[in-house]
């Protein structure tokens, strides 16, 4: 079923679109984004609960001795044990959770083995690295394929150019099969050594042009996915009648896609994007080993392999975080723009 | 109440987005470009990579050779090691009247980093600090052996006095190990600082840590009117940096993309693969070196397969072909081991006649049907993945039901650490810090690990044991010489061990750099600038 939208034009949102529903809040007089807020902020607090619970238990389930790692090889028993007990490794089970518990209640993730630093140092000083190369990546994906989808829709609308139809279908179903790492891998080799047009890793000196290649990288699958989608969707928009109306009201060609088309293709886009941004923040791990990245993909690999329980455990706790906290954002996001979703 | 539009709406929701990636991208730290100086005698910057960040800056705790790399830099020791022995580093003079008595005449014209003057009572202070119980340095032993030194300063006399409870030979080489070296009072008066390097005055180095973030990378700044270079026997080239700016990664090969596309100019690699990328490269200097060594030991522990049991040993050492090992680990680059040391250490045994030869069809008569061989593998590297595949793969060969358990780097020390039962043969690797061949011999002879000793094995060799301990006991160096003999020759006889290879990485630097090797180590406190 459609309604008329603002401008004038027919909403519809696309295929997956839930059925529409009329909007009212539980109470009467009762904003309906309080009851939004409560019971999404509910769903965080319960993922922040267990994540806390898991973080703890899985690094227990690592072998090795984390106290070995700290003191070194050429340490002996008694340092071993020494360093046991200033870890707090000698302590019960319990009792570590319950200090780990307390230390997160008053802001403290605790103290790195490795860096002897506290973990929300060596944390916070990593996140803005990984999320900035997953935001940046993400906005490269919007701003290539959502555009490049609907030209490939719009060209090779009723089956006109179906060479363009192929050579789209081909390519982009092999560059998002093909991992980040392999991609990272090959784009360092062609630009970084043969051409050396690019930094081929993590450059402090020259930041902006060693963000290039990983953020690449990191992009290039979702594209290719995003773009699929998008083609699909605008082919399936072209068709509707307010678009022919449109047409038949002379509407220039820019306007009529700009204004007509794409809105109407944004809900779906940004649906995935939201996902395709949590999937981004683990892709980001590969992509930051090899270009060096230090964000907190390289963090928890180097955690993992000095059994380093406090920095493994705040980074999964702020990687696990990030996620609800973005699936929250991407959820307002949809929410201002299709008030239904709010119901 | 104007409503937004539909499209509108997804402006906003886009503006929200981009907003909070240029906010994450704004937070993200700057760059570090380094920068041009004026000191006299340093200038410029130079870029190093280590595999990860340092255990801290506490020398006397110090693990990991990445933060032995960083305490040569920021803390002079009294003794350095030379092309062709021992020279003074903070000592410009030093006498061993015995192996438990030494003197050392402290140079004056040192200085700690916030420009304290290096006297005899802050050596000794220092040294005392290394030396305390309390401290739980593992690096003690390396300079004091068993003993409880008492450590004297007279600053009138500019010395510092070392008399030992139970003589040690080797002093003179553990005081050149980076470990030992000197904290200044301002570090000794904050050791919580110390260790996170927080504490400005506490380097005696030529360097002092100004930038440190953990993860990321440090900076490592040249301490205006640093002058106690050691008297090397030919001079240091170039001139120091004034900056050391180091970066971290975990992948040699993401490193040598860099290096070769000129951002980094001193690193150091174990896999040969990336090492061959720079051959042919006029532009890189390589210096190899044998960072550690790798030979194989039983537990000998009461109730374990090759207890009390030198003809089983005997056939391991017999199924064991050094070369095939050699292929496998490092791609026939290593050098084959005639002891548990290489063969540049003093009173290493270089005779390979000593042991036990290749002989397969031998090995097999013993090992054929023997069950329950537990093989321990560390998967710290490619090579030694594949090691311990050749070590299974060999035994397996001559008849054995060989069971192989492959743990991660971590796992596998606190495995040996612990003394353990979940192992039979092994292959360790040894890194010796002092390269002096009685901190390999105690790997293998003396207290087992879970007794506060260093040996791994667990074994019991009174007369490697008497021969090592009369060795560090005297001064002489031709008598110690033969004393150590005694002891590689007793391992060998009693087939301990089954000395392999040596692990060398290789060093390398660009053409803006040079730094000096010394025995198995290159000095990066020799690190410098050339034009």
């Amino acid at each position: 079923m459609n309604r008329r939208a603002a401008n004038g034009a027919d909403v519809t949102t696309g295929a997956s679109a839930p059925p529409l529903q009329k909007t009212t809040s539980s109470s009467p007089g009762r904003s309906p984004w309080i009851s939004y807020a409560l019971k999404r902020g509910g769903g965080v607090a319960a993922t922040f609960v267990v994540a806390v619970i898991m973080t703890f238990l899985i690094v227990q389930l690592i072998p090795g001795d984390p106290a070995v790692s700290a003191a070194g090889q050429n340490a002996n028993a008694e340092r071993i044990e020494q360093v046991r007990q200033e870890l707090g490794l000698a302590d019960p089970l319990w009792t570590q959770f319950a200090n780990y518990v307390g230390g997160l209640f008053r802001g403290d993730l605790g103290t790195s083995f490795s860096l002897n630093a506290p973990v929300s140092q060596a944390v916070f000083s990593r996140l803005p690295f990984t999320a900035g190369l997953a935001f940046l990546s993400l906005i490269v994906v919007l701003v290539v394929a959502v555009p490049l989808g609907m030209m490939v829709g719009i060209f090779t609308r009723n089956g006109r150019r179906p060479w363009l139809g192929s050579i789209f279908g081909y390519s982009t179903a092999f560059f998002s099969a093909v991992p980040a790492y392999v991609l990272a891998t090959v784009l360092v080799l062609v630009f970084s050594v043969w051409l050396r047009v690019l930094p081929p890793a993590y450059s402090p000196g020259n930041l902006a042009a060693a963000l290039v290649l990983p953020c690449v990288a990191l992009s290039i699958a979702s594209i290719c996915a995003i773009a699929r989608i998008v083609r699909r969707e605008t082919a399936v928009v072209l068709e509707q009648d307010y678009m022919r109306t449109a047409r038949g009201w002379r509407v220039s060609p820019l306007r009529m896609y700009m204004k007509y088309a794409l809105p109407n293709l944004l809900t779906t886009t940004l649906t995935l994007s939201g996902i395709i941004l949590i999937g981004m923040l683990g892709g980001a791990i590969s992509v930051e080993l090899v270009f060096n990245w230090p964000g907190l993909g390289f963090g928890i690999v180097k955690a993992v392999s000095m059994k380093d329980y406090p920095l493994i455990q705040g980074i999964v706790l702020v990687l696990a975080m990030l996620g609800a906290l973005l699936t929250l954002l991407v959820d307002v996001i949809l929410a201002i723009i299709d008030p239904r979703i709010r119901a | 109440m104007r409503k937004l539009s539909r499209s509108s709406r997804a402006v906003s929701a886009t503006g929200v987005v981009l907003s909070a990636a240029l906010i994450m991208t704004a937070c993200a730290p700057a760059g570090d470009g380094g920068g041009n100086s004026s000191i006299e005698g340093a200038s410029g910057s130079l870029t190093a990579w280590v595999y990860s960040d340092p255990s801290g800056f506490n020398p006397a705790l110090a693990a990991g050779v990445q933060t032995f790399q960083f305490d040569r830099l920021l803390y002079d020791t009294v003794l350095r090691l030379d092309e062709d022995g021992i020279v003074g580093g903070l000592a410009s003079d030093w006498t061993a009247t015995s192996a438990s008595d030494y003197s050392f005449t402290i140079r004056d014209d040192a200085t700690c980093s916030d420009g304290t003057p290096i006297t005899a009572t802050v050596v000794a202070d220092s040294l005392k600090y290394l030396s305390d119980p309390d401290t739980g340095s593992s690096w003690s032993a390396l300079v004091f052996g068993k003993s409880t030194p008492t450590i004297t300063a007279d600053d009138d006399a500019a010395t510092v006095s070392i008399t030992l409870s139970q003589p040690f030979a080797s002093l003179e080489a553990g005081l050149t190990v980076a470990q030992t070296g000197i904290v200044c009072p301002a570090g000794l008066a904050d050791l919580e600082g110390l260790q996170v390097g927080s504490v400005e005055g506490a380097f005696s180095g030529p360097y002092a840590l100004t930038e440190s973030n953990p993860g990321i990378g440090y900076t490592l700044t040249f301490s205006d009117g640093y002058s106690a270079w050691p008297n090397y026997s030919s001079p240091l080239e170039g001139n120091p940096a004034e900056t050391i700016v180091y970066t971290l990664g975990s992948d040699e090969s993401t490193t040598a993309n860099q290096m070769l596309a000129g951002q980094i100019d001193f690193a150091n690699y174990a896999d040969w693969n990336t090492i061959a990328r720079f051959d042919g490269q006029d532009d890189f200097t390589k210096t190899r070196i044998t960072a550690y060594t790798t030979y194989i030991v039983f537990n000998q522990r009461p109730g374990h397969l090759f207890a009390d049991n030198p003809e089983l040993r005997e056939a391991v050492a017999q199924s064991i072909d050094q070369e095939g090992f050699n292929t496998v680990f490092s791609q026939g680059n290593a050098e084959l081991l005639t002891s548990i040391v290489p063969g540049t250490y003093d009173c290493a045994s270089t005779d390979s006649s000593l042991l036990t030869a290749y002989d397969p069809a031998a090995a097999k008569k013993m090992l054929d049907g023997v069950s329950g061989v537990k093989v321990l593998g560390n998967t710290a590297n490619v090579s030694f993945s594949n090691g311990a595949d050749f070590v299974y793969e060999s035994l397996t060969a001559a008849g054995a039901n060989v069971d192989i358990t492959k743990v991660d780097n971590s796992t596998y020390w606190t495995t040996m650490a612990a003394g353990g039962d979940d192992w039979d043969v092994t292959f360790i690797g040894d890194q010796n810090a002092a390269q002096a061949i009685s901190a390999s011999l105690d790997r293998s002879i003396g207290l087992a690990v879970e007794d506060n000793g260093r040996n791994f094995s667990g074994s019991v060799n009174p007369e490697g044991e008497a021969a090592l301990d009369a060795g560090l006991a005297t001064a002489d160096r031709e008598e110690r010489c033969e004393l150590f003999m005694t002891a590689q020759k007793s391992l060998f006889d009693r087939h301990d061990v089954v000395p392999l290879v040596g692990g060398s990485t290789v060093t390398i630097t660009s053409a803006k750099a040079t730094a000096r090797q010394f025995g198995e180590d290159v000095d990066a406190a020799t690190l410098r600038l050339v034009d």
